[in-house]
C-alpha cells in the first residue's frame, strides 16, 4: 500500500530547454511526418513563430526520475492508465519551460490480480514569463508484486 | 516552394463528422526503444523483456503515450492549425510489439462559447489489428469561425462574433437559395453518399459493435475469418468499389470499433479515406499511399498463418478479381500499393 502521506508532495522545479533536435527525435519516434515539427518554413506557414512540438510532447517534459525515486515506489511494475493534457499554448522550439510535478492522489483499487495502487501525478509547465504552457495529469497503476 | 496552409474553420465542422482513419505501421521494438529514448521514459516494462516477463507480462510493451501520439498525428492533421485546448486519453489495452494501430475520431460536440470563441470536441480512439479498443480519449480544440475570423484575429482585431441563431439564419437563407440540394441538410456533407450506407445488408452486425451509425463492414463477410492476414485486405480492396451496397463509404464512416470480425476490412478503407483528403498529401509532400496502404500485420499476427492457409486464401482471392478488377483499378487513385503487396506475398 502506498503511503497516503505522499499526496501533495511536490518536486523541485525542473527547467527544460525545448530543442529542435528533441522535437525531431520525438516525432521520428512517433513516425509523424508533419513538416511543422521539423521545417521552419512549414511551421511559419502554419502560423507558428518557430518549430512547434506535437501535442504529446509534454510526455518528454514531465519525465522526472528523481522525483519518482523519491516517492520510493519500489520495484513494482508501473502501468500508465490515463493521461490528460491541457494546453496553455503551443510548445515551441526555443522555449524554456519550468516543470513542477506533484502527487495529486494515492488510491487503492481492486484489480483482477489483487489490489492495485493508483498514483496520480500532476505536472505544470510554465514558460520564462510565467505563463502556463501545459498542465498534465497522469494516472499510474502499480501492481502488487 | 509554396506550402499551402489550409485551415479548418468552425463553420465547416458538424457534430458527427468523422476524421479519416489513420493506420500506423506496425509498432515494433525499435520504435518502442526510440520512443523511450526520445522521451527519456525508460520504464523497464517497455525496454526490458526479461523484467517484463518476470512481472507477469507476455513481453515488453509499448508506452500508452505512443498510441496517444499516433492519435495526436491524426487530430493535428485534421485540425490543420486549430488550437488544441485539451487532450485526454485512457489506455484501455496494452499495445504489444507487432500491433497495427488504427486511429479514429469523430466530432461529438460543437460549441459557440460566446465572445467569438468556438470549440469542438472530438472523440478519439485507437484499435489494434484484432479490433480491440486500446485507447479512448477526447480532444477539445478551439477554431476560428471562418477565414474572415482568422484574418481579423491574425491582424490583431477582435474576433468575429457569430451566434448560433445567426448561423442558422444564414444556413436557412442558403438552403432557400438552392432548394433542391440543401433540403436534406442533416446528413453530413454532400460529397459523401450516406443514403446508400444504411440499407447495406450486413447492418445487423453493426449493433454488436456499438455503432451509432450502422457501419456494415460488408466485405468482411465474404472473406475468410481471420481477416488479419494480408490477402484479405487486398481482396477486400479490390472488391470495394464495385458492389451496390457500397462498402467503401460504409466502412470509412464506421464510427465505433467494429466487432472483432470486421476489423480487417475496417482497416482497408484507410487508403481511400486518406486519398480523399489531399491537403496533406499534395500540400506538403506526404506520401499518402505509403502510410495508408493496408499494413501487413505484425510478425506476431502473421505467424499463425501456415503456408497452407495462406495458399488457400491466395486461391480464393482471384475469385473476386475478375469481376471487380477494372472498376477497382479505375476508381483507385493510387493503385501503387496494391501491386507491392502482391509482389511481397
Amino acid at each position: 500500500m502506498l503511503d497516503k502521506s505522499l499526496i501533495g508532495r511536490e518536486s523541485e522545479p525542473v527547467v527544460h530547454d525545448v530543442e529542435k533536435g528533441a522535437i525531431r527525435r520525438f516525432v521520428e519516434a512517433l513516425g509523424d511526418p508533419n513538416p511543422i515539427y521539423v521545417e521552419e518554413q512549414a511551421a511559419r506557414v502554419a502560423g507558428y513563430p518557430a518549430l512547434v512540438a506535437p501535442p504529446t510532447f509534454p510526455a518528454l517534459l514531465t519525465v522526472n526520475d528523481r522525483f519518482r525515486h523519491s516517492l520510493d515506489l519500489g520495484t513494482r511494475s508501473l502501468l500508465h492508465g490515463e493521461q490528460q493534457i491541457e494546453f496553455g499554448r503551443p510548445i515551441l522550439a526555443g522555449d524554456r519551460i519550468t516543470v513542477k510535478t506533484r502527487v495529486a492522489d494515492v488510491q487503492e483499487r481492486a484489480g483482477a490480480s489483487g489490489p492495485m495502487d493508483i498514483l496520480v501525478l500532476e505536472d505544470e509547465g510554465r514558460d520564462a514569463q510565467g505563463a502556463l504552457v501545459f498542465r498534465t495529469r497522469e494516472v499510474l497503476v502499480l501492481r502488487r508484486g | 516552394m509554396a506550402l499551402l496552409a489550409r485551415q479548418l474553420y468552425f463553420e465547416a465542422v458538424k457534430a458527427g463528422d468523422e476524421l479519416p482513419p489513420l493506420v500506423k505501421p506496425p509498432v515494433d521494438r525499435t520504435q518502442i526503444a526510440r520512443y523511450a529514448g526520445a522521451t527519456g521514459d525508460y520504464n523497464p516494462l517497455y525496454v526490458d523483456e526479461h523484467l517484463a516477463k518476470n512481472a507477469g507480462f507476455p513481453s515488453a510493451h509499448a508506452p500508452g503515450m505512443l498510441a496517444m501520439g499516433f492519435i495526436g498525428e491524426l487530430v493535428v492533421d485534421w485540425l490543420r492549425g486549430a488550437r488544441l485546448r485539451r487532450y485526454t486519453a485512457r489506455f484501455v489495452k496494452i499495445v504489444w510489439p507487432g500491433d497495427v494501430i488504427t486511429c479514429r475520431g469523430r466530432v461529438v460536440d460543437r460549441r459557440f462559447e460566446g465572445g467569438g470563441v468556438y470549440a469542438i470536441d472530438i472523440e478519439v480512439w485507437a484499435e489494434n489489428q484484432r479490433g480491440e479498443l486500446v485507447l479512448k480519449g477526447l480532444v477539445t480544440a478551439q477554431l476560428y469561425y471562418s477565414a474572415e475570423d482568422d484574418a481579423r484575429q491574425r491582424a490583431g482585431q477582435s474576433p468575429l462574433v457569430v451566434t448560433p441563431e445567426e448561423e442558422a439564419a444564414r444556413l436557412a437563407k442558403l438552403s432557400r437559395a438552392q432548394p433542391p440540394k440543401r433540403h436534406e441538410a442533416h446528413p453530413p456533407p454532400p460529397p459523401k453518399p450516406p443514403p446508400a450506407v444504411k440499407p447495406a445488408p450486413p447492418a445487423k452486425v453493426a449493433p454488436l459493435a456499438k455503432a451509432v451509425v450502422p457501419a456494415p463492414p460488408a466485405p468482411a463477410a465474404a472473406l475468410p475469418a481471420p481477416a488479419v492476414h494480408r490477402p484479405a485486405p487486398v481482396a477486400a480492396a479490390r472488391q470495394l468499389p464495385v458492389p451496390p451496397p457500397q462498402p467503401v463509404p460504409a466502412a470509412v464512416h464506421a464510427p465505433a470499433r467494429p466487432a472483432a470480425s470486421s476489423h480487417g476490412d475496417a482497416r482497408t478503407p484507410a487508403p481511400s479515406a486518406r486519398d480523399r483528403t489531399p491537403s496533406r498529401a499534395s500540400g506538403v509532400g506526404r506520401s499518402a499511399p505509403v502510410r495508408a496502404a493496408p499494413r501487413q500485420p505484425g510478425p506476431k499476427a502473421a505467424r499463425p498463418a501456415s503456408p497452407k492457409r495462406t495458399a488457400a486464401k491466395t486461391r480464393s482471392a482471384p475469385r473476386f478479381v475478375p469481376k471487380t478488377k477494372p472498376a477497382a483499378r479505375a476508381s483507385r487513385p493510387r493503385p501503387g500499393s496494391k501491386p507491392t503487396g502482391k509482389k511481397r506475398r
